[in-house]
């Protein structure tokens, strides 16, 4: 949470020498991070104005001619405030001074310029206008502030109301109300600028415990483990004196009335919220207990709220009146009629808040700091503080002090000073007094018995400190960790091997790039649309139970549908591309099993215009990773024979074939995935233009067998020949049969064979194909004549065209 | 006159003809050579002054040197063909087609292999957990904001309910850090372990993403201080973003360690000085920019995963990787949506 700190209010609490750079940085380092610096706006070319005349404006009804003193000299500005009065000190901005216009958007510069033919030598200001909404302004009056100031005409308006002073703003971490507080900052900025901390003295005794009306406190200790309530006559409400204000918006409140701000105000500078209700509109005792299921509440920002029995309310006769720790309520809220109030101070347990808030989406200062954990203790010092500022500022008179639950004399937290096991942990010697002392500058109290040290934790680290280990951290941070040396570890390696999956997912992924393909990487969330449109039974796939949106409402149980998906949002674009991703995909395994992870593959030959094509790319792909990865692929449907040899039949009528693989030359074939061709009802289901051709294998297992490693064939040491052929085939021919015919030819001289060509245009008529060959032909240990030569390339010729 | 001769001839002209380049010196070799006046014809007519017996020797080493400066010529021909004159020098380059590995598996492998230098390991651990071991074990307890529901997802059974076992809730991780008690109950002492990982949130805008990756470094050993975690930090920063970039813990608070910290590295842009060109640099806080969280495994931590906090200690770390790579690369990504959209014009850029 961050916290807006002014200087000077931090300085009533604590001494330092430091310049606001130095002591941003030393609390940065040592305590909470300093986001920036603030001030409350750019006061160059502001200063105050004394208004002289008020003459219409020719040209304009609503306009007039404001003639305004700004020290030098009086200058004419057309303005059309509603307040305009003579002797009044209103904020002026000067050509060259920066103003929001109607307090919306951007700061803009003024200069000198005409408005409605009449000279305008600046402006006027409303508050909204200097960048100050929060403060409350009514709608065409500008900002009167001669009872804010008393400075001469022409002091700079940034210095005569006290908003040059510069602003901290502080990440204070979640663990540490107790830091969400002017005092708590001016503690931690005393140990960390060695300056002096003066926010001990605090009072928190009971002022008064006179008569006043019924407090019961019905509630669990747990959930409200203080209560105060003071009853305060005389009121006067009003606006709080312009410092009050001031402060307020510095610390990014806005100021309303005196009685609210003063809650605000101890709020900010002590760490406890309050609560004041008008007591005129009370009926009756008040009571501090749990809501009833169904009952109702309208609450300061004029919603109505449904109450669970796990919600805390204070209640009278009438009902509820708030909903303790969060908001108070709209009836008993304070108005400009109040003249009596019950002040309230008190602790409610950081968990039933945070519930209740979010039960009802309902959030205030109060509740946010509620919600850290408060300690008990705090109550009575914020109470005092407030009745002292009521007093000073409304007029008030305190009637009583009412003590609803009081806490008893908190149990102390003490733990043992471990000094060896603290330096230990930093890595670097520090004497012990020094550590002594740096936990007594934080408010711990050390006390020494014979060689035991321990350490007594002050009540407001109480839920924060709770070991050894703590207080190593409360050392490390004041001792510096900049001042600790950094030491790269020594000690034993480990034996782990990096996880062979990951290995090979990341070789994979480099291999895939060196061959020309693009990667995609997506995120692994999907909808129930894109499952659907892929086919997937949807009760396979692992579903959020509480999804951000419907986009993204399951794990993913394949890849190829996203990766058609994201296509179509290229091919506008691109007209073809080769891609792959390569990730997690997840299955549901039932409710007592964690989802199935497996590493996936998908190759995507999109826009793929050629089919054959593509189709011999993507199986010259997996046959180049898998030759240096030690495995081997297959497509199609399997039947294993007896002597383990494998038939392989293609179905040519389907869209898609099975990939098998096995380890090379050897083991059993097992079934990898699928490849399919995205046309027809696919292709329109994901929108896409164009036919593509989608591979998917499962990785694990193929990882599982890959081996690295070459496989060195001995260079031939006589030369071979090569010798393309060329035979023309019916369209009924596969390539698969040419393939097996060469295959079945078994001569030793005929090394190898591929495919380079096969042509179907020009022979259309005649409706044959034209296979080319390129053979390779050599033997082991001769030069072969050319007649052996072509006696082969004859046996080969023979063995394509025989049936 | 005899074979010995014509060996010579051979040797002589083929020493020649090295280095030629130009086809005017060719024609000229030629002719010095192999011309009808050449010195091999010259020598070879001198045939008729030999014996009957020394002839059929002499005729077929004559052939062979013969055949031998031809190919010659012919290889000293091809190669000062000239092109001199048909190239136009102003030809646009065309590109190879080259791959691309998206900027997030470059930043994992290089990070992976930083940390590989100092014997951290990459094991792989689940993306959907145990509530234990994405919280509970890591000392969160009960009623930790973190494990509400406005912040973690969870999985559904086919009620609709969350799915529930022995070790909790299942979760979508958080964060990588449900590697460290999975990692410490293998029992096997010292650790040094990267676990690098999709990470999931119920986020989303121009600056956080719902899945995005975390690496996460765990360092069990005796004695392990905060000066060690400085050193490992350090090290990874230097060697990621540059010997010159500094870094600075500053205290935060995570449950799962104690001390906790947050680092700051030295702002890339202003170099660490918090202004460019005068005026205020719009990257960094004060020349410091946020690079993640770090602290010293808490030893309720190492008790869950059976260590003893007596004996061991540890450090532990998990940054962002979408955060550290845009951090370095300086690439202007404002919308880091744009990195998951696979679009071709964007991934083809790295
Ligand atoms: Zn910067």
């Amino acid at each position: 949470m961050n916290i807006l700190a002014p200087i000077s209010w931090l300085k009533e609490f604590c001494t330092t020498d430091f310049t606001t750079a130095e002591l941003a940085r030393e609390l940065s380092l040592r305590s909470m991070s300093v986001d920036q610096i603030l001030t409350m706006g750019d006061f160059t070319n502001m200063v105050v104005g004394v208004i002289e005349e008020v003459l219409a404006h020719p040209g304009a009804d609503r306009l007039r001619i404001v003639m305004v003193d700004i020290g030098e000299r009086v200058v004419q500005i057309v303005c059309g405030g509603s307040n305009l009065a003579v002797g009044a000190r209103v904020a002026v901005a000067l050509p060259g001074g920066k103003v929001k216009w109607h307090g919306e958007g951007e700061y803009i510069a003024l200069t000198a310029t005409k408005i409605r033919g009449e000279e305008s030598y600046g402006m006027i200001c409303a508050p909204a206008e200097l960048g100050l909404e929060k403060l409350q302004g009514n709608e065409h009056e500008i900002w009167d502030i001669s009872n804010l100031t008393s400075v001469v005409a022409g002091t700079n308006l940034g210095e005569a109301l006290g908003l040059n002073e510069e602003v901290l703003e502080i990440e204070v971490t979640s663990n540490r109300p107790d830091a969400m507080s002017m005092l708590g900052l001016a503690r931690e900025l005393a140990v960390v600028t060695d300056g002096k901390f003066m926010g001990s003295g605090l009072r928190s005794d009971i002022l008064s415990s006179g008569a006043m009306g019924e407090v019961s406190v019905i509630a669990p200790a747990k959930l409200c483990s203080s209560y105060y309530l003071a009853k305060l006559t005389g009121i006067k409400v009003q606006s709080s004196p312009w410092w009050l204000q001031k402060r307020l918006l510095q610390a990014g409140h806005r100021p309303i009335n005196n009685i609210v701000d003063v809650t605000n105000y101890v709020l900010h500078e002590l760490g406890q919220p309050l609560h004041a209700f008008d007591a005129q509109k009370i009926n009756g005792a008040l009571t501090v207990r749990p809501a009833v299921k169904g009952e109702t509440f309208q609450a300061l920002d004029k919603k109505t709220y449904k109450l669970s029995k796990n919600n805390l309310v204070i209640a009278d006769d009438d009902g509820v009146l708030a909903l303790g720790g969060v908001m108070g309520g709209l009836e008993s809220g304070i108005s400009d009629s109040t003249t009596e109030i019950y002040l309230e101070s008190a602790t409610f347990d950081q968990v039933n808040i945070r519930k209740t808030a979010r039960e009802h989406n309902l959030f205030s200062d109060s509740q946010s700091l509620f919600e850290k954990g408060l300690e008990p203790e705090g109550a009575k010092a914020g109470l005092n503080r407030a009745i002292k500022l009521l007093q000073e500022i409304a007029g008030a008179k305190l009637v009583a002090v009412q003590v609803g639950v009081q806490q008893a004399e908190g149990e102390k937290k003490i733990i043992p000073i471990k000094y060896k096991e603290i330096c230990k942990q930093l890595g670097v010697e520090i004497a012990e007094d020094q550590i002594d002392g740096y936990l007594k500058s934080l408010g711990f109290v050390v006390e020494k018995s014979g060689q035991q040290s321990k350490a007594v934790v002050p009540y407001w680290r109480r839920k924060d400190v709770t070991a050894p280990v703590d207080l190593s951290e409360e050392v490390a941070r004041i001792y510096g960790y900049h001042n600790l040396p950094s030491r790269l570890p020594v000690g034993r390696l480990t034996g782990r091997e990096t996880n062979r999956t990951l290995v090979w997912e990341q070789w994979l992924k480099e291999q895939l790039a060196k061959f020309g393909l693009t990667e995609f990487f997506s995120p692994s969330l999907t909808d129930l649309i894109t499952i659907e449109k892929a086919g997937i039974d949807p009760k396979t796939a692992v579903r959020l139970q509480n999804p951000l949106n419907l986009d993204l409402e399951y794990l993913r149980p394949a890849l190829w549908p996203g990766v058609l998906r994201d296509w179509e949002n290229n091919q506008n674009r691109y007209s073809e591309a080769q891609v792959f991703e390569l990730a997690r995909t997840h299955l549901d395994q039932g409710d007592d099993n964690l989802p199935l992870e497996e590493m996936k593959l998908c190759l995507g030959w999109m826009g793929a215009g050629r089919i054959e094509q593509a189709w011999r790319e993507i199986q010259g792909v997996m046959r180049a990773w898998g030759e240096r990865a030690g495995v081997e692929f297959r497509y199609g449907d399997f039947v294993t024979d007896q002597s383990g040899d494998h038939d392989q039949s293609v179905d040519q009528t389907t869209g898609q074939q099975e990939v098998w693989f096995r380890e090379k030359n050897q083991g059993e074939w097992q079934l990898a995935g699928l490849v399919q061709i995205i046309d027809g009802e696919l292709k329109t289901r994901f929108g896409l233009v164009k036919t593509a051709l989608i591979l998917e294998i499962n990785l694990e297992s193929i990882f599982a067998v890959a081996k690295q490693g070459y496989n060195y064939q001995p260079l031939p040491t006589y030369p071979m020949a090569v010798r393309d052929i060329t035979v023309d085939m019916g369209p009924e021919v596969v390539y698969r049969q040419l393939d097996e015919r060469i295959r079945s030819i078994k001569n030793e001289l005929l090394k190898k064979s591929d495919l380079i060509d096969s042509y179907r245009g020009k022979l259309r008529e005649s409706g044959l194909v034209s296979w080319t060959f390129r053979l390779t032909i050599g033997a082991d240990d001769r030069t072969l004549t050319t007649e052996e030569i072509n006696d082969v390339v004859r046996v080969v010729e023979t063995g394509l065209t025989k049936v | 006159m005899g074979v010995e001769a014509l060996k010579k001839i051979q040797e002589e002209a083929l020493l020649a003809g090295l280095g030629i380049m130009d086809a005017r010196a060719v024609d000229e070799w030629r002719a010095e050579w192999l011309g009808r006046k050449g010195k091999l014809g010259m020598a070879l007519g001198l045939i008729s002054e030999l014996t009957a017996s020394e002839r059929p020797e002499f005729g077929k080493v004559g052939n062979l040197v013969k055949e031998t400066l031809e190919g010659r010529l012919v290889a000293m021909m091809s190669s000062v063909e000239s092109v001199e004159g048909q190239l136009d020098w102003s030809f646009p380059g065309v590109e190879p087609k080259v791959g691309h590995l998206h900027l997030t598996s470059q930043t994992i492998r290089e990070v992976q292999n930083i940390f590989s230098e100092l014997g951290f390991r990459r094991a792989r651990f689940p993306e959907v957990d145990w509530d234990y071991y994405a919280f509970e074990s890591l000392n969160m307890p009960k009623d930790h904001p973190a494990r509400d529901d406005w912040e973690t997802f969870f999985i559904a059974n086919d009620k609709g309910r969350i799915k529930t076992g022995a070790k909790g809730k299942q979760v979508l991780t958080p964060h990588t850090s449900n590697a460290q008690v999975r990692e410490m109950e293998r029992g096997e002492l010292p650790i040094r372990l990267i676990n690098i990982s999709k990470t999931y949130r119920r986020q989303s805008g121009p600056r956080h993403l719902p899945v995005f990756h975390q690496f996460e470094g765990l360092l069990i050993d005796e004695g392990v201080s905060i000066a060690n975690l400085k050193g490992v930090v350090d090290y990874f920063v230097k060697r990621f973003f540059g010997e010159g970039v500094q870094t600075r813990l500053r205290p935060h608070h995570f449950k799962f360690t104690e001390p906790s910290f947050e680092l700051d590295i030295s702002c890339v842009i202003c170099l660490g000085t918090g202004t460019v060109s005068g005026g205020k640099c719009r990257i960094c806080k004060g020349g410091w920019l946020e690079l993640g969280g770090a602290g010293m495994v808490h030893p309720n931590v190492l008790k869950a995963g059976g260590v003893n906090p007596k004996k061991y200690s540890g450090l532990a770390f998990g940054w962002g990787v979408e955060r550290t790579m845009i951090m370095r690369s300086g690439v202007n990504i404002t919308d880091i949506r744009t990195l998951y959209k696979n679009d071709l014009g964007f991934l083809e850029q790295f």
